[in-house]
């Protein structure tokens, strides 16, 4: 008790000094006491480990920081909430967007589409719907059926044959675990687990088996954190293996770097990325083993009102996208 | 000067018995593309050499330079 308030009063000691100052003399009965405490690690209770993030954002630091949306043209998204749960969404694009090829060269395709979009949030509800000129419709829903239990349900419906998807997620949030099942259409369905196996690691592994093509594939991830650093790592039996790294500088700073191996496509790539969230702005930059070269500014101009400027930059393939915008409302 | 002028005069003569030449010209020529093919192309263990590289320096640097990209 007296050493909790000799600590207040006192001046932090120097380390280990052959002649201490006076001031301190007459805390050298409570000082060592402090250091003692300093030097016993945290007893860990095994037996009450926080509840892991989920095993499909076990990179979200790292997805934040080095995967910014990049677009290349104007792009305009404008936000009008109606009242506390309900908000229409109105987005503008022009510019061109990457469609994958048979080539390992990716098209570009000028684009221009309407979005219109329709948001409800309440606590146990989410419901989001978004339809497109070119006939397009996204849909999610998440609800939570129980304190633990929540169902979420993605659909995207095309014009076009055996384009759409839909996909049904049961996840069940436990103590020290999360685990998720899920079925999707062309008979896909897929599972994962993720255990916190001490307060900063957690392990996790995931299953998927897709019904038309007969494949099925196995994964495993862990993640290591603590208060300064995030470190990820993933492996497939689909041939891939993904690593990152995620250091937080400060508050406002952080620092990411990450690596990818692609088994099937023989591809290799690594990047290292800066995020700054400052007040009026957020900053993300990024450069990676191919050349290229990436940076996204978010500037927050009023209240509700962002400006938005994009960069990617690829001197070996002479490929450059810019792209401008706005988004009003929040 | 005068070294460097006469350096200078022997290689512009070499250079110009390389490219003057007709056989000289022909067995540079197709080392050329080569060259510049294997610059630009390659394999998956260089390319995997370079991302690992990147990814272990980024993070020796983060741990221990990272301070000073703080404010």
């Amino acid at each position: 008790m007296g050493s909790s308030v000799s600590h207040a009063a006192a001046p932090p000691p120097p380390p280990p000094s052959p002649s201490p100052s006076p001031s301190s003399v007459g805390l050298a009965a409570a000082l060592p006491r402090k250091q003692d405490e300093k030097a016993e690690p945290e007893k860990v209770d095994w037996l009450n480990l926080p509840c892991p993030i989920p095993f499909e954002e076990i990179q979200r630091e790292a997805l934040m920081s080095l995967k910014p949306e990049l677009f290349e043209g104007l792009r305009f998204d404008f936000t009008k909430g109606l009242n506390q749960r309900f908000s229409l969404s109105h987005s503008v694009f022009m510019g061109s967007m990457e469609v994958p090829s048979q080539a390992s060269d990716t098209l570009k395709v000028p684009t221009a589409h309407y979005e219109f979009g329709a948001n409800f949030l309440d606590p146990k509800l989410m419901l989001v719907g978004r339809v497109l000129t070119d006939g397009r419709l996204n849909a999610r829903v998440k609800s939570d059926l129980t304190d633990n239990l929540t169902m979420k349900m993605n659909a995207q419906l095309t014009n076009e044959p055996h384009f759409s998807q839909g996909m049904f997620n049961f996840d069940y949030k436990g103590t020290d675990f999360r685990s998720q099942l899920q079925i999707g259409n062309n008979a896909f369905y897929g599972g994962n687990y993720i255990q916190s196996v001490s307060p900063h690691l957690s392990l996790g592994t995931e299953i998927f088996w897709l019904g038309h093509q007969r494949k099925s594939g196995i994964g495993f991830a862990a993640r290591y954190n603590t208060d300064n650093m995030v470190a990820t790592g993933q492996v497939a039996s689909t041939g891939i293996v993904a690593l990152s790294y995620v250091q937080k500088v400060s508050e406002k700073v952080s620092l990411a770097s990450d690596f990818m191996y692609n088994h099937l496509t023989q591809d290799v790539t690594s990047s290292f990325g800066y995020d700054y969230i400052l007040r009026q702005c957020r900053l993300r930059g990024r450069i990676d083993s191919n050349g290229a070269f990436a940076a996204f500014l978010e500037e927050r101009l009023n209240m509700g009102v962002n400006f938005i400027l994009s960069a990617e930059v690829d001197h070996r393939k002479k490929d450059y996208k810019f792209g401008f915008g706005m988004t009003v409302g929040e | 000067m005068a070294k460097s002028s006469a350096s200078m005069e022997k290689l512009k003569g070499f250079l110009s018995s390389q490219i003057n030449d007709e056989e000289k010209w022909a067995l540079n020529a197709v080392n050329l593309p080569l060259l510049y093919f294997s610059f630009t192309h390659l394999t998956l263990l260089q390319k995997l050499l370079r991302a690992a590289g990147l990814f272990a320096a980024s993070i020796v640097l983060m741990r221990n330079f990272g301070d000073l990209m703080a404010i």
